[in-house]
């Protein structure tokens, strides 16, 4: 039997092919992979470095509803969304109406379990309770789950929290938010709104594109043209009307949304929302697919900018929030590092790889 | 999108699209199904953390497939049932057009899966990654580090141990080519769509 004949037997043999094995496709594994690059960054402490903010505390912040990003697979931006807000030095609360929990569970996992903290805070009886209890979580990421209780929600606001867009919530859910528990919340600086919620209350059932539109003529409506030349970033640091709704990029059905209308320079597939109250502004991230319920991290990120303690420091947040990483320079943080030079990376022998 | 996010899409266009299939089959041939598609995924993330060290575009695949096959390994040395992986180490399977075929096909692919499974490792491992996965002898080094020529004369040697358990097969013997079996010995192409098989 000479060699072709084997060759011959070996490979009529019809060994399983690649094809019949299910794999990742192509978006889900660009998604593992961010995903591993935070969980990396956040395993080696990096969350922990930018939760050591000197920032105030002042306003405690519930943010509803933005963990669930990490189900989608967004968990990136979700983290990327609190370490903001540690910097800001907000008590972050990552929590879901969801009965299921949402993605709470999993993001807690990642940054560090501080769900016990909030629990705590959820059932202080007073604000003074309630601050007392935050403080030493200031600046952390903490799991909980509100499973659908309502009541929980507004427990937190008659604390003085300030429930931030929570996309699942029905239009009365988000009136009764924005219009009466809002409006209460007397200790906060910052009244917000998550514009997820807002459209869903405004424009319940209504398609993308509606809400697209509606957006841009928002936009128009409270900002006008950008200033010539000012289509950048620098336009953030251009005074502020009292109230600017903005958007930037595209949304995904072709209803073009007024582009660099605020002036962050996207990718292109993101719409990004900047809302500002008074001296703050909120920046709110929709991912084109997701864009009527808010988008991953939007709302956290949102807090992350009304919560600045100075406004020196917006340009630096906004810079984290254009690129997903935490700012080079703001309350003195360092940005992530390198997943694959960092202290303690577990990188393989360089002659076997995946050992 | 982050320059991060921009680097990774650009990235598993690059390295993830064009080599997973190929890395998928060679873990399915080697482990059970069900753990192939977290084999993947943890061999291109390997190869993510690992891309500064990651070797030009020409010596890509058999890099890829260093880090499968250490991730394999490093899967049977925590797995606890690790002969029942051994058992189905090398699974074939046919993808005939009909049932006579089909049972032609999985008689004759469950007999070289259990020759390959006779030959020791390194042998089994030679003549799979050159016939199953068509790597080159060049590519095979990287992967058993050695060098082309130790892999020629491996190769040369394995397919001989591997001639002479297919002589003394009773399926492939000529002894029982009356019975039918030994027809199929250097012409089973009629079973087998696979363009090897084509080609064979």
């Amino acid at each position: 039997m000479n060699e072709h004949e084997i060759d011959q037997i070996l490979r009529s043999a019809n060994p399983i092919r690649g094809e019949v094995a299910p794999v990742p496709s192509t978006q889900r594994m660009t998604e593992i992979i961010m995903n591993d690059s935070l969980k990396t960054d956040v395993e080696r402490g990096e969350f922990e470095t930018a939760a050591n903010s000197s920032a105030q505390i002042g306003d405690s912040v519930v943010d509803f509803g933005s963990a669930g990003s990490v189900k989608r697979g967004l968990r990136r931006f979700v983290v990327s969304a609190a370490a903001c807000m540690a910097i800001a030095g907000a008590l972050v609360v990552g929590s879901s109406v969801l009965p299921s929990g949402g993605g709470v569970g999993p993001l807690s996992s990642v940054v560090g379990q501080q769900s016990a903290g909030a629990e705590a805070l959820l059932r202080a009886s007073s604000l003074e309770a309630a601050k007392a209890t935050s403080e030493p979580l200031s600046g952390k990421w903490a799991g909980f789950p509100v499973d659908g209780d309502f009541d929980a929600v507004y427990k937190w606001m008659q604390l003085g929290c300030i429930p931030i867009g929570p996309a699942p919530m029905t239009p009365d859910d988000v009136e009764r938010l924005a219009g009466s528990a809002l409006t209460e919340a007397q200790p906060v600086r910052t009244r917000l709104c998550g514009l997820g919620a807002f459209l869903d209350a405004t424009l319940p059932d209504t398609p993308t594109p509606v809400r697209a539109a509606t957006l841009r003529v928002l936009a128009s409506q409270t900002i006008g043209d950008p200033p010539a030349g000012c289509d950048g970033p620098d336009r953030l640091m251009e005074p502020l009307p009292s109230m600017v709704i903005g958007a930037v990029s595209t949304d995904p059905d072709g209803a073009s949304v007024e582009t660099r209308r605020i002036g962050v320079s996207h990718d292109g597939e993101q719409l990004v929302v900047a809302l500002a109250v008074g001296d703050s502004f909120v920046w709110a991230m929709f991912a084109p697919n997701q864009f009527p319920a808010g988008g991953p991290g939007c709302s956290s990120m949102g807090v992350a900018i009304a919560n600045l303690p100075a406004r020196g420091d917006e340009k630096n947040l906004a810079g984290a929030m254009v690129d997903g990483q935490l700012p080079p320079h703001s309350n003195n943080q360092e940005p992530p590092r390198d997943s694959t030079t960092a202290p303690g990376a577990t990188a393989p022998p360089a002659t076997s790889p995946g050992n | 999108m982050t320059p991060e996010g921009m680097t990774a899409r650009r990235w598993t266009a690059d390295v993830y699209e064009p080599f997973a299939t190929a890395i998928a089959g060679y873990l399915a041939r080697r482990t059970e199904i069900s753990r192939v598609e977290d084999l993947v995924s943890e061999t291109f993330l390997t190869a993510w953390r690992r891309r500064e060290d990651a070797p030009s575009e020409s010596a890509l695949r058999p890099w890829l497939f260093v880090i499968a096959r250490n991730l394999l390994t490093n899967q049977r040395r925590r797995d606890a049932t690790t002969e029942r992986t051994r058992s189905l180490l090398l699974l074939v399977r046919g993808v005939p057009e009909d049932f006579d075929d089909m049972l032609i096909a999985q008689d004759r692919n469950a007999e070289v899966a259990l020759l390959v499974n006779q030959l020791a490792p390194l042998d089994a491992e030679l003549l799979t990654l050159s016939m199953w996965d068509e790597l080159d002898r060049h590519e095979i080094g990287v992967i058993l580090d050695m060098t082309p020529a130790v892999v020629s004369v491996r190769l040369h040697r394995a397919r001989a141990r591997f001639a002479l358990l297919v002589e003394t097969s009773e399926y492939f013997s000529p002894a029982v080519t009356s019975c039918g079996a030994a027809r199929h010995v250097g012409s089973g192409t009629a079973t087998d769509p696979s363009p090897e098989g084509q080609n064979a």
